[in-house]
């Protein structure tokens, strides 16, 4: 069997990141976390994370941040980053893209569109 | 008992007019006039610059200035100050003129007693003030409407958060991740699920709402092709009414024309219209939409085959929060936010909505949308006190590509009148006009316009000195002298016009 895959959750909210742990671990993935953007880019850079789930308001470096600082950087440009916002503006959605998310989830959204996502963008990156 | 002091500045030069006055008004007995007096229209500006007036009276005969002129320019300088004008008999016709542009009242030199002069004043003053009130609240009560969207918008995102948390928790045990559930209470927890839902589509509303009330909405209006825009939401919208084995009809007219709309916003509404027929049409039901022309207007009906909706109830159905008593039990009730917030995208759009129902029969939504026509002409209306200015102007749209329907004037007063009837869709405005202040014009000219889109175009000398109220009641500003090619960028982006060709430039004419 293939290792599981890693996901990196950045989210500074204690209850939705145990919540979406439970979620993403009953569906067979690893799960890493960090509270704040700082944290998250140092897990980002030096644990090789297969997927990264970032929140948008983070404390210490948003992450808009987070996503055009790996997204910049060579070496990590490659791994995929579903951003999550409880703003829902249409331009919200396009800067998110626009800094380097591949993915945008409105809280609150359906677990089953985030597990699609998330497969999603996990078969595109390997192949 | 002499509690209240009045400021009044006397403009006049004649010094025994000035003595009758000041006599008249120090033996009146209730209030207590302070009168400074001046004799001449530089003496006076200066005066004003300086000092508190509450009333100017003002002679218009002065050494350094005559009649109209006199009136316009202290009124020009200093509109906050009521001013009451001195004239002699025979002047009438340009008193009232006076009063017209702006003055408070005249009085008539020699004629009216003690008592005509004093009720003058004071009614200058209470007019005055009032006018200015009535200003100061409608600005205060914008600004309170402007807080109160920017409340719901923060309040809105903060709920999600938490939302979110209880959502994902709900839907964890439900999905049996922590452990098998019995049938009770996978039930218990769909209804949770289900009320999350609710609370989220309620939010998203809400916010919707906030964001058109506060003039947020981000509206793209574009040539759009409806015809296919429908034939797409038939497709989105079947599955939809099969879980209620409803037929969704969709009746468009062949060559149906182009609309002028925001795609986004018209499917906004089409979902909230056929949501509602969808939800209150009992099973096998049928809903149609039918779309024809009429005039520069495409018409969308939307009909259900529902229980139709009480007579009493039709007129308020577009207001927020406004549910139709229904017996149809539990789950059918919305977020009472959908036709309040369709009727508005419809008005942004430049239609309209209505609805018309028959008890037992059904429901019939009906709401329009402009024809995109390039070659509709636009409405201009020019408001330059320069007979030249206005002339050129004229000059630069006749030769231009676009098709037009100009109008002019040269006063600022009959410009209100004539955009009230020609409903221009751009107003082309001089802010230095003579008789009346060119931001007096905008400000009302913007109260009529609100109701029929009209777009300002501020020309202008001086642009640096424009004010805040000027900037943020214009579209565009526009410095003098421009070039008739700056002139059309600004008409063409205003009125959503495709850039074509542009006027030769003038020093090439010749070839």
């Amino acid at each position: 069997m293939a290792p599981a895959k890693k996901i990196l959750l950045i989210e500074d909210e204690p209850e939705f990141r145990m919540a979406l742990r439970m979620r993403l671990e009953a569906n067979g993935y690893e799960v890493i976390e960090a509270e704040d953007g700082v944290a998250g880019l140092d897990l980002a850079r030096n644990r090789n994370p297969d997927l990264i789930i970032l929140d948008i308001m983070l404390p210490k470096m948003d992450g808009y941040k987070v996503a055009r600082l790996l997204k910049f950087d060579e070496k990590h440009r490659n791994i995929p980053i579903v951003m999550l916002t409880a703003r829902s503006q249409q331009s919200d959605r396009e800067t998110g893209m626009s800094v380097g998310g591949d993915a945008y989830m409105t809280k609150p959204f359906k677990p089953q569109e985030m597990l699609e996502t998330i497969a999603k963008l996990l078969a595109e990156s390997a192949g | 008992m002499k509690s209240k002091r009045i400021n009044i500045l006397l403009v006049e030069d004649n010094p025994d007019e000035v003595v009758l006055i000041k006599e008249q008004l120090l033996h009146t007995k209730d209030t207590n006039f302070n009168i400074a007096s001046v004799g001449r229209l530089d003496a006076a500006l200066s005066w004003l610059a300086e000092s508190q007036a509450e009333v100017v009276m003002l002679d218009l005969i002065l050494p350094d200035s005559r009649g109209l002129e006199t009136f316009r320019k202290v009124y020009g300088r200093f509109p906050e100050i009521p001013i009451i004008v001195l004239t002699c008999v025979g002047d009438e016709a340009l008193a009232s003129q006076l009063v017209k542009e702006g003055a408070q009242d005249y009085l008539i030199k020699g004629q009216g007693d003690i008592g005509a002069l004093v009720h003058a004043l004071r009614y200058a003053i209470e007019r005055h003030s009032a006018k200015k009130n009535s200003q100061e609240a409608l600005k205060r009560l914008r600004e309170l409407n402007e807080t109160k969207s920017q409340f719901v918008a923060e309040v809105s995102h903060e709920i999600r958060t938490p939302l979110a948390i209880i959502r994902e928790f709900v839907s964890l045990v439900r999905d049996e991740t922590v452990g098998p559930l019995n049938e009770k209470q996978c039930k218990c927890l769909d209804a949770a699920l289900r009320n999350c839902d609710k609370l989220t589509d309620l939010i998203s509303r809400i916010l919707d709402l906030a964001r058109i009330e506060a003039g947020k909405a981000e509206l793209h209006r574009t040539k759009a092709d409806l015809t296919s825009l429908l034939m797409q939401f038939r497709n989105d919208f079947t599955p939809v009414c099969q879980t209620k084995k409803q037929t969704l009809v969709l009746d468009v007219p062949d060559n149906l024309p182009m609309a002028h709309c925001d795609v986004t916003s018209v499917h906004n509404i089409l979902t909230n219209l056929i949501g509602n027929a969808h939800k209150f049409t009992p099973e096998k039901g049928t809903l149609r939409i039918r779309t024809k022309e009429e005039g520069r207007f495409l018409r969308i009906d939307v009909e259900d085959t529902g229980p139709g909706i009480p007579r009493d109830s039709l007129e308020k159905i577009f207001e927020a929060f406004v549910q139709i008593d229904r017996k149809d039990g539990p789950g059918t009730k919305g977020t009472g936010l959908g036709l309040k917030i369709a009727k508005s995208l419809v008005e942004l759009n430049g239609g309209c909505i209505s609805v018309d129902s028959t008890i037992g029969k059904g429901s019939c939504f009906s709401f329009t949308l402009p024809v995109y026509d390039k070659e509709l002409p636009s409405r201009i209306l020019i408001v330059d006190d320069e007979e030249l200015v206005v002339r050129m102007i004229e000059k630069v749209l006749r030769y231009s590509d676009l098709k037009l329907e100009v109008k002019s004037t040269l006063s600022g007063l009959d410009s209100l009148i004539i955009a009230g009837e020609f409903k221009p869709n751009l107003i082309i405005l001089d802010m230095h006009l003579a008789e009346v202040g060119g931001e007096q014009v905008l400000l009302s000219l913007r109260q009529q316009s609100r109701q029929h889109n009209s777009k300002v175009l501020i020309i202008s000398g001086d642009v640096h000195s424009l004010t805040e109220v000027v900037r943020d009641g214009a579209d565009e500003v526009l410095a003098k002298p421009f070039t008739p090619n700056d002139l059309l960028d600004k008409i063409r982006i205003l009125l959503n016009l495709e850039p074509k060709t542009y006027l030769e430039p003038i020093e090439e004419k010749g070839r």
